[in-house]
Formats: structure tokens, C-alpha cells, sequence
């Protein structure tokens, strides 16, 4: 997990595949921060939860929130994505981990009021996802091909 | 895993290069699979990397097998303890990264990716193994560890072309892209260089099947390291261009008792493995979001505990 607000920077996390990344910009404090988690829930494996609380969407995703009220963020301005929780091929539903990850994310996003500018998730393709600090764009770079995500009106 | 007409052997002789173990490890390796080789001549070896000789000397001197023990062992005592599939697995894991760390590139992967999860895998085998008590975990984790080498031909073979304008890969297994594109995947080729290798044939036969565990006759071996490359990439780890296009086989999975829980606590655990080893040896925190750009470095993740994300909806 990586809160900033550097606008000079990018964030970056390469290759997603069923892991998930979420990103979150306040375009007014120029705060951002992103969480690449792996699994859905922190009871599976407790201790690493505890040393690791990224590793997992329902520990991950409010320390992503609170680091980035830290610096500055404002709920109420946050701009809100997510990309990956693809599925391994042919997987014949013993898993799901993807869907699971998928399920977690708006799960914890309903009960806290928050909604999704933009998301694109599911599928079996690895996404490598960028967060731009200056403007807030996030953009997703799969198979070769760069696609925005979310952009700030022109 | 037909090959067709390809001839493995004239694949891998158009490369002007083949891809070799650091002298060390293949040195260790040669040795090794001979069972005729002396303690001396393993220890002249080993000593030569500090790395090596520490963990052979931390391994044998470990309560699995030192308990009782009134002594430590030296370096040639340690050898001496332990078995031929220890020392190969010690000497490969220690000296496998720099041929591993730069592969990889025709899949788009970026530096290191490989090498992390080709230990991730051979972490995540070795724990399956051990919680099976009736596969060697040494040589389960050898083998998960090499499982990809055939990487390292392909990015020779490839010259630069990358994996994804090798054909539309979201719907069909990658290894069929690979097949098409150069008669043979990565599994064939990788097999055939663990041989040149002089690997024993059992680490052959995993990494020729860790896509495809044989159906008659079953090895438990193969069916560990298939599942664990499995693990490795819901984990996250060494997902290029080839994508989650590599299908779980129902058999193995089953074999090797697969579930839910499993799967979660075993890829945890092959994370962790991965970032402790990466931030030890390298510095890097792995498969964690990183910040690229000018200026000062302000970024970083701020280590405080959980909590909720505040002014929580009070009817939802």
C-alpha cells in the first residue's frame, strides 16, 4: 500500500491477476493512495493479517482510507477505482478467489457509503495499473494496450 | 504435450547461447547427481559461495537434524548429514537468482518478477509437500523452483517479440499459444534444458508437466508443483503476459486436497515467503504499489493499524 501526495509521482502495481488494486485521489488535496490486495479476508490467515494487513481487502482497504486521510484526504472528494480480480482459466468455480476478491471490495464499499467512479475487473488477463498524482487519472495497461480508467473532465 | 514435428534439441540449438545455471550451482548439480561423489569434493564447492556454505551449515545444524547433537558440525560434517536432494535444493535456491531474475522478458515481466515467483512456487510446493509426509520437500521445491526455466530459452527464441502478439490468449491455455508460435512451450523446453542441466529425472518430469500433471501414471510430484504454480499465481506472483491462462487440473487438485482454505493460507504464506527474502536480499517490497517519478520521496506506506474508513453509513 502506498499513500501520497507528491504530485510529481505516479503509483504503479504491475500484473495484477486475481488480486485486486484500489486506487483513491482527492483531486482538491492532491492526496492519493493505492492498495494491492490478494485474498479477501484477514480470518484465513490471522498473523498475517496482523504483520501484513494490505494482503487482505476487509484490513487493507480502511488502512488505505485512514493513511490517506493522514495526509490530508477528504472523504467527500475522494475519487475511487479498481482493477484485476481476474480468474484463472477454466477455473470450475472450486475458487473463485477473483470473484471472492470482487464480492469483498463492494461488499465493504456498500457498508461505507462509497462508490466506485470506475472499475474494471473479472476476466483471466493480467492489468499493470497507474495512478497519476498530479491529475488523479488511472490508467491500465493490459496485453499491450493502455486504456484510461478514470480521467478528470477535460 | 505433443510436440508435432519440432525437434526439441534443434529449438534449443538455434539459440547461439543456451541458458546455464552460475558455474557454482552446475557444478553442485553434476556432482550431486552422481551418488559416487565425495563430501570433499561437494565441500570444495560449496565453500566458494558464503551464502551456500552458511545455510548447509544453519541446515545441519537445525533441530531436524541436529537434535541430540552435543556439537555443531562443520561445514564438511554438515554435507555428510545431509542428503543429496537437501544439498541440490541449498545449492539452487542460493545460486539460482541470477540466472532466474532476468528472464522473463518476452512475457513482459519486469526484473526479478521470475525469480520471485519461481521461489514462491518452490516455498509454496515444499510446505504442501511437507504437510503431505510422502513426497521429499527438498525435491518438490527444486523442482517448482526450475518449473519456468523453459522462460529463459523462450525469451532467446522469442528476439525481442513479446508474449502477447503470440496469438489471443483470454480464452485458451497459454502453453497452446507457445505450441503454435514455436512448436513447443515452456514446460517441453524447460524440461529438455533441466536435463542438459543434468538434473535427476524427477525434477525433468515436473517441469515438463507443471501445466499438464500426468493423468497414468500419476506422480505426486508433478501433481505439487502443478498446483503450486497455481498458488503462486493467485498470489499474485509472476503474471505476465500469459495472464491466469494456465488451468487447474480437477485431478491433481483434488490429489493434492485443494480447498478454499488451503489455497488462501498456502498463497499467504508464499507471499510472505517471497517478500521476506526479497526485502532481505534485495531491498524491495514485493507486490506492493510503488511510486515512480522526480522528486523527493514523501510516498510510502504508513505503518498504522486498521480501523474503520470513517462516517460509517449508520443504516447499511
Amino acid at each position: 500500500m502506498t499513500v501520497s501526495r507528491d504530485a510529481g509521482r505516479s503509483i504503479v502495481t504491475y500484473a495484477l491477476g486475481s488480486c485486486i488494486g484500489v486506487t483513491l485521489y482527492d483531486p482538491i488535496a492532491k492526496v492519493g493512495g493505492m492498495l494491492h490486495f490478494m485474498l479477501p479476508e484477514g480470518k484465513t490467515s490471522p498473523e498475517k493479517a496482523k504483520a501484513n494487513p494490505a494482503m487482505f481487502a476487509d484490513t487493507g482497504i480502511p488502512l488505505l482510507f485512514n493513511n490517506a486521510y493522514k495526509l490530508g484526504a477528504n472523504r467527500a472528494k475522494l475519487i475511487v477505482c479498481a482493477a484485476g480480480g481476474a480468474e484463472i482459466l477454466a477455473e470450475d468455480g472450486h475458487f473463485r478467489i477473483g470473484a471472492r476478491n470482487r464480492t469483498m471490495l463492494r461488499k465493504i464499499f456498500w457498508q461505507n457509503n462509497v462508490l466506485l467512479s470506475a472499475d474494471e475487473t473479472g476476466g483471466t488477463q493480467s492489468r499493470t495499473v497507474t495512478l497519476s498524482l498530479a491529475t488523479g487519472t488511472v490508467s491500465i495497461r493490459s496485453q499491450g494496450k493502455e486504456s484510461v480508467l478514470w480521467a478528470p473532465a477535460a | 504435450m505433443g510436440t508435432g514435428s519440432v525437434n526439441l534439441t534443434t529449438l534449443l540449438a538455434s539459440l547461439d547461447r543456451l541458458p546455464a545455471l552460475p558455474a557454482t550451482a552446475a557444478r553442485a548439480v553434476s556432482l550431486l547427481s552422481k551418488n559416487s561423489s565425495s563430501a570433499a569434493e561437494i565441500e570444495r564447492i560449496f565453500r566458494v559461495d558464503e551464502g551456500l556454505a552458511a545455510a548447509t551449515l544453519r541446515r545441519a545444524n537445525s533441530v531436524t537434524y541436529a537434535a541430540g547433537a552435543s556439537r555443531s558440525f562443520g561445514l564438511k560434517e554438515s554435507i555428510t548429514r545431509l542428503g543429496n536432494r537437501t544439498l541440490m535444493r541449498l545449492a539452487l535456491e542460493h545460486q539460482a537468482a541470477s540466472t532466474l531474475r532476468d528472464a522473463g522478458k518476452c512475457y513482459g515481466l519486469e526484473r526479478g518478477a521470475l525469480w520471485r515467483s519461481s521461489i514462491g512456487g518452490a516455498a509454496v510446493a515444499e510446505r504442501i509437500a511437507q504437510e503431505s509426509r510422502t513426497v521429499d520437500p527438498d525435491l518438490c521445491f527444486s523442482a517448482a523452483l526450475l518449473r519456468d526455466i523453459g522462460k529463459l530459452a523462450l525469451d532467446a527464441l522469442a528476439q525481442g517479440e513479446r508474449a502477447m502478439n503470440w496469438g489471443r490468449s483470454v480464452d485458451r491455455p497459454f502453453v497452446d499459444i507457445e505450441r503454435e508460435r514455436f512448436g513447443a512451450d515452456h514446460a517441453e523446453i524447460g524440461a529438455l534444458l533441466a536435463e542438459k542441466w543434468s538434473m535427476p529425472a524427477e525434477i525433468v518430469l515436473a517441469v515438463r508437466h507443471h501445466h499438464a500433471p500426468p493423468e497414468s501414471p500419476i506422480n505426486a510430484v508433478c501433481d505439487i508443483v502443478h498446483c503450486a504454480d497455481c498458488v503462486t499465481r493467485w498470489a499474485g506472483l509472476g503474471i505476465g503476459d500469459d495472464g491466469m491462462c494456465h488451468p487447474l487440473s480437477p485431478r491433481a487438485r483434488d490429489a493434492v486436497d485443494l480447498h478454499r482454505e488451503r489455497v488462501e493460507a498456502l498463497a499467504a504464506y508464499g507471499l510472505e515467503f517471497v517478500t521476506t527474502l526479497d526485502r532481505e536480499l534485495h531491498g524491495n517490497r514485493t507486490g506492493e504499489p510503488r511510486t515512480t517519478g522526480e522528486g523527493d520521496d514523501v510516498a510510502g506506506a504508513l505503518d498504522t493499524g486498521t480501523g474503520t474508513m470513517g462516517n460509517r453509513r449508520k443504516s447499511a
